[in-house]
């Protein structure tokens, strides 16, 4: 074991000197973990603008929206409204006066739409609330970028928010109604009329404030916002950390070609030491960069979860299978440059595939199969069990066995594919 | 360094043919022996199976057909064993760059089963055997080619084998390199190391060996102290014309000479083995003025292991 441990601290050595490891495996990383940290949100999660044009500006309609925004805003901020006709609208990135020139409002809508600075655009037409007094149907148009699950969320919202109008209003007209055909209290266009509408509708707005019904959501586990850098965070560390150890393969390759690997072969050590001490060293770069990386990641605000059997678990299991890829990769690569094109190709296939770069859930369910033959997929698995759902060790057990799994098939074909001569 | 009768190295029926049977056929069937203390030279053109039969011997390619017994151990039966005995310097510079000499050296030096104050003693050792104490802690990618090469050499003397194998160790070096290396070997060779050294170079051969093997197309045409193979080529002496842009037909008419028993044509030369070179230079001479071509230089050489060669082959070293 002596001489696999010599050459595993010698090619550590090499690599911690060598400034390319730093810039790939270290200084890469952070940065584009910050990026599409930052793209996706940071630390703030994604929030949804919605704007919202009320050219109807009855008293119906500034209800109605504010309806929507008391649905919008009630879920953990992550939608923000933006009301032209209002001058509240904080953090809208509207024009100042956007407030006085209704006649400009459908244009600037569309460019905000278009360049996607808001995922969609509410818009109540005129005679919104003379359509509603009158007991007649009206609709409310909702545009949106087709960007992503953000639309479907939103439209539940709108729906939401028109249930609760309709209701009022239904009951508003009802009891009118009533009155004036029971009591003949008031003539049907008479402000007499309008007034008890008004009072009607106000009272059933008023009772639905305090909701009859209510759903009292409990969860045994505490949420953890899947704020950018918690997307981010893992996606980075795994997809750098799988490429460090894929250099298994350049290494093999280069130093058969430089012939320092044959010169290792002359020595009075077995070949399986001097491969073993090889991948060794890969194996422990990369687990050194994956702690770093987390570490790394813990300032920027990723919440890893509080599971440090678990990541403990991954940080050793995930590098393994990873390595073990590498070897694979050496028995059919023949140059170096072809090793470093199979350890990109592979790195970049692989990420996106196994949900580095993007959540699996947004993706078909075909393809969440399909990337799950991505060792990424898995170790993404188990980080984001322990660190959405509070996964205990015992939860990501199935994914830390595939990824040992994974491990043992491509080192069987690494070494009876490994070309000693 | 006076050389044992006892073999230390025995080559047996060594064949080796990659990829067969359409491969090629690299080490056909060689058998020879090495003595104790002495210096062997393998000297043969580029391809001819030096680096094949070394790689062989040294375990790093497993032969097709026969074995070698090593300081009493065989290749094959018991590669550990014969590792052990050898020190080996390959062709290629088998260094980590970013790493000084002093690294280099200790990593392989613990490799080699050495430890402690042992390892340190022999690291300095190796430095001053190769002149590099100076320049001990400097990453060897600042070296010049000629040090690179002598740390390349000092890694294979580090657990003073008893058998030291040299793959063409002054390919591509500058002529004081070559010259600090040659008497570095001759030095090693005076501790009573055995030296196998394949090359192509004929003078260097010439200036180590006390028997060299010559080794053409995997085969070993020649064997023998240079007397022997001396005696082999007779007392020819080798004329070499420079004449540019020769045809080729115009070698046999040099060849139809009487006394001249080969020509042959090498860029930008023309060279006659002849017994006695005084006698047909004139005609020699003569018969490229009437053909026009324009000659540069004369040279007539006493018999060396390059005339051999080319007596043996029809083929000069370099080709």
């Amino acid at each position: 074991m002596k001489p696999v441990i010599i050459i595993a601290l010698n090619d550590t050595l090499i690599s911690v000197k060598e400034r390319a490891t730093f810039l790939t495996g270290l200084l890469m990383p952070v940065l584009m973990m910050v990026l599409l940290g930052v793209a996706q949100g940071g630390n703030d999660g994604a929030t949804i603008t919605i704007d919202v044009i009320d050219e109807d500006g009855s008293k119906l309609s500034t209800q109605f929206v504010d309806l929507l925004t008391d649905e919008m805003q009630g879920e953990q901020d992550a939608f923000r409204v933006c009301a032209y006709h209002s001058d509240t609208a904080e953090d809208c990135d509207l024009p100042d006066d956007i407030a006085d020139t209704p006649g400009d409002w459908r244009s600037t809508a569309d460019d905000r739409l278009e360049k996607t600075d808001t995922y969609g655009a509410i818009i109540i037409e005129d005679g919104f609330g003379d359509h509603l007094r009158a007991g007649d149907t009206t609709t409310v148009t909702f545009k949106n970028s087709g960007n992503l699950s953000a639309p479907t969320l939103a439209q539940q919202k709108i729906d939401a928010a028109i249930s609760r109008m309709s209701g009022s209003v239904a009951i508003a007209n009802l009891t009118v109604g009533i009155a004036e055909e029971t009591f003949a209290a008031f003539d049907p266009n008479s402000p007499e009329r309008a007034a008890a509408f008004d009072s009607v509708l106000d009272s059933a707005e008023t009772a639905w404030q305090d909701r009859p019904i209510t759903v009292n959501s409990q969860s045994t586990k505490e949420q953890v916002s899947r704020s950018g850098f918690n997307q981010s965070g893992p996606g980075t560390t795994t997809m750098f950390v799988l490429m460090m150890a894929l250099s298994a393969a350049s290494i093999l390759v280069y130093e058969r070609k430089a012939g320092t690997l044959q010169r290792l072969y002359t020595l009075p050590i077995a070949k399986w030491q001097i491969i073993t001490g090889k991948l060794l060293s890969c194996y422990l770069v990369s687990a050194l960069q994956f702690i770093i990386l987390i570490g790394v990641g813990m300032l920027m605000g990723v919440e890893w979860g509080d599971n440090i059997v678990g990541l403990a678990l991954v940080i050793l299991i995930f590098p393994l299978t990873s390595t073990a890829l590498g070897l694979a990769l050496a028995t059919v690569a023949r140059t170096s440059a072809q090793a470093s094109s199979l350890q990109l190709l592979l790195g970049l296939t692989l990420a996106p595939l196994g949900g580095a770069w993007w959540p699996l859930e947004i993706v078909p369910d075909f393809m969440k199969t399909i990337g799950h033959i991505s060792p990424i997929a898995w170790a993404m698995d188990a980080l984001q069990e322990m660190m959405f759902y509070d996964g205990t060790v015992i939860d990501i057990l199935p994914m830390l066995g595939v990824l040992l799994g994974m491990a043992a098939v491509f080192f069987a074909f690494g070494v009876w594919n490994f070309k000693y001569e | 360094m006076p050389t044992s009768a006892a073999p230390i190295i025995e080559i047996t029926n060594l064949k080796k043919h990659f990829n067969p049977p359409d491969g090629p056929l690299a080490v056909n069937k060689i058998s020879m022996a090495i003595m104790a203390g002495e210096i062997f030279s393998l000297l043969g053109p580029n391809g001819a199976g030096k680096t094949t039969t070394i790689n062989m011997m040294c375990g790093l390619l497993t032969p097709t057909e026969g074995d070698v017994i090593i300081a009493g151990h065989s290749v094959i039966k018991e590669p550990l064993a014969v590792k052990r005995a050898l020190g080996v310097v390959p062709q290629e510079l088998a260094i980590y760059p970013t790493l000084s000499a002093r690294q280099n050296l200790v990593f392989f030096g613990k490799l080699y089963g050495l430890g402690g104050s042992e390892l340190n003693k022999r690291v300095d050792e190796v430095l001053e055997f190769t002149g590099l104490t100076e320049r001990a802690k400097d990453p060897i990618e600042e070296y010049s080619g000629g040090m690179k090469r002598r740390v390349n050499i000092g890694i294979g003397l580090l657990h003073r084998p008893q058998i030291v194998f040299l793959d063409e160790p002054t390919v591509a070096i500058d002529p004081q390199s070559r010259r600090n290396i040659l008497d570095a070997v001759k030095e090693l060779n005076a501790q009573g190391t055995t030296i196998l050294y394949t090359t192509h170079y004929m003078e260097e051969a010439q200036e180590l060996s006390d028997r060299v093997g010559i080794i053409d197309h995997g085969s070993i045409i020649a064997l023998g102290t240079q007397d022997e193979l001396m005696q082999q080529v007779g007392e020819q002496d080798t004329l070499v014309f420079c004449v540019p842009d020769v045809p080729d037909e115009f070698i046999d008419t040099l060849g139809a000479i009487q006394g001249v028993n080969k020509a042959l044509h090498v860029d930008d030369e023309i060279r006659l083995l002849a017994k006695d070179g005084r006698t047909v230079l004139p005609d020699a001479i003569r018969l490229i003025n009437e053909a026009g071509l324009s000659l540069q230089s004369v040279e007539v050489h006493e018999p060396t292991l390059e005339a051999l060669f080319l007596h043996l082959t029809g083929r000069a070293l370099r080709d």
